[in-house]
């Protein structure tokens, strides 16, 4: 790769793609070339299925800053989410 | 019919010739060569056979072996325009168009120009996936174009970028097949699944990209692909971008018999030991000793891999170890300056001087 800057995670969850809901089991984080966006690496996340195929896959591409943002606004939502439940 | 050089219009052997043959001589417009396309392609092809096949130490010593070299082309040598039969077991065939194709490519290879169309001639191409016998015999896709005719043609092996086997990638390897190449693109993400190319691209990164054994393994395929081929002239040349042409230079310092490769952007050709996977486990400049092939670098100056520090690393390594190679260093362009569906990336004016220089090396590495 060209930056080498990929890694997997393993994921439990369902995601809307082109086909409609599926299962998703990985997830891919990586900074690399886009496919869209217009800037020359950015921070790509898949959400796959590879036992379905590559086509089973909700991508997303970021800027650093907005992929940063996105992070801080998963992990309060997560914190609100907690408190909720007690924990 | 000749052209109007002095040689045939002054002789007086010529004129004597014409008359004891009872034939009318009729000259060519100047400059224009594909007027006389049947002899022009059969001096090229007596240029490459004989004159240049190998090193003469007199002109006495090229001479004496011509009458040899004729009768071999007559009577032994397959002719893919004949349906492999040498000339003195004739078959039907299309003179007309054979002429017009002859005619256009020794037009073009005349004047060195990488565009050899010209209006009244006859082109077309072939294109289309076929199945090649990669690393560990696994069939692997690949895009094959090619122009029509007998040939012979040079080829091209094509590796791609890292976005993946995309369209980009066929629609500039039928750009080669326009220049008078047969080239051909490997999937090289071929064992990561199908799919759209930027899904399985994806998939790719993931798992670590492809495995430098396995693209050396599938170039090699590609290399036997183009030259059984009929049309082919045996001579190969590599191209590929980004990730593509690091493989393309990993690929020219692992095997023998590559007349030249085009590295454009190449990443990671020049990287330290932490940068290396088990996917890609070298450098590939620290293979350079058995490049042999001679190399056309393109980069822009504002990429951040290659950087300029790393083209000038590699350019020492090639100075260093005597080896032929052309860098152009474009200042206002960064990764991907060729890709004109990428308008981030693309820069008109770097992309049209990158493609001159990428015509007239592998014309004269390839011809």
């Amino acid at each position: 790769m060209c930056t080498m800057i990929s890694t997997k995670h393993p994921l439990r969850g369902q995601a809307k793609g082109r086909a409609g809901w599926f299962p998703i089991r990985q997830l891919y984080v990586a900074y690399d070339h886009p496919a869209r966006e217009q800037v020359e690496h950015a921070v790509l996340l898949d959400f796959a299925n590879e036992e379905a195929g590559p086509g089973a896959r909700v991508a997303v591409e970021l800027s650093i800053e907005t992929a940063t943002d996105l992070a801080r606004h998963i992990l309060e939502t997560v914190a609100h989410a907690n408190r909720y439940e007690g924990r | 019919m000749t052209d109007s050089h002095w040689s045939y219009t002054q002789s007086q052997g010529v004129a004597e010739e014409l008359v004891s043959l009872g034939a009318e001589h009729i000259t060519i417009r100047p400059h224009c060569p594909w007027r006389n396309g049947k002899v022009e392609r059969s001096n090229r092809t007596l240029h490459i056979e004989w004159a240049y096949r190998q090193v003469f130490t007199s002109h006495q010593q090229r001479s004496d072996v011509l009458p040899a070299r004729l009768d071999y082309y007559n009577d032994q040598r397959r002719h893919s325009s004949l349906g492999g039969r040498p000339p003195d077991q004739p078959t039907v065939t299309n003179l007309m168009a054979e002429y017009n194709q002859q005619a256009v490519r020794t037009a073009g290879a005349e004047e060195g120009e990488a565009e050899m169309f010209q209006t009244d001639s006859y082109e077309g191409l072939l294109a289309e996936t076929v199945v090649v016998t990669g690393a560990g015999g696994d069939l692997i896709h690949a895009y094959h174009a090619r122009p029509l005719g007998p040939g012979p043609f040079p080829g091209v092996v094509l590796f791609h970028h890292r976005p993946g086997w995309d369209a980009w990638y066929r629609a500039t390897t039928r750009l080669f097949a326009a220049h008078g190449y047969g080239a051909i693109s490997p999937d090289l993400y071929c064992r990561f699944g199908h799919g759209e190319p930027d899904d399985v691209a994806a998939k790719a990164r993931a798992e670590g990209g492809a495995v430098d054994d396995q693209v050396v393994g599938d170039a090699e395929g590609c290399m036997r692909h183009l030259r059984a081929h009929p049309s082919s002239n045996g001579k190969i040349g590599l191209f590929g971008t980004c990730s593509g042409g690091r493989h393309a230079y990993l690929t020219a310092c692992r095997l023998d018999g590559i007349a030249a490769v085009v590295d454009c952007w190449g990443g990671n050709i020049v990287v330290g030991d932490d940068a290396l996977t088990a996917a890609q486990p070298v450098a590939p400049a620290d293979l350079s000793e058995d490049l042999d092939a001679p190399v056309l670098g393109l980069f822009g100056d504002e990429d951040r891999n290659p950087t300029r520090a790393d083209v000038d690393a590699l350019e020492e390594i090639l100075r260093r170890l005597g080896k032929p190679y052309e860098f152009h260093r474009y200042p206002e362009a960064g990764h991907g300056f060729f890709y004109h569906d990428r308008p981030s990336a693309y820069r008109a004016e770097a992309a049209v001087d990158g493609w001159s220089k990428v015509w007239s090396f592998l014309a004269r590495h390839l011809s």
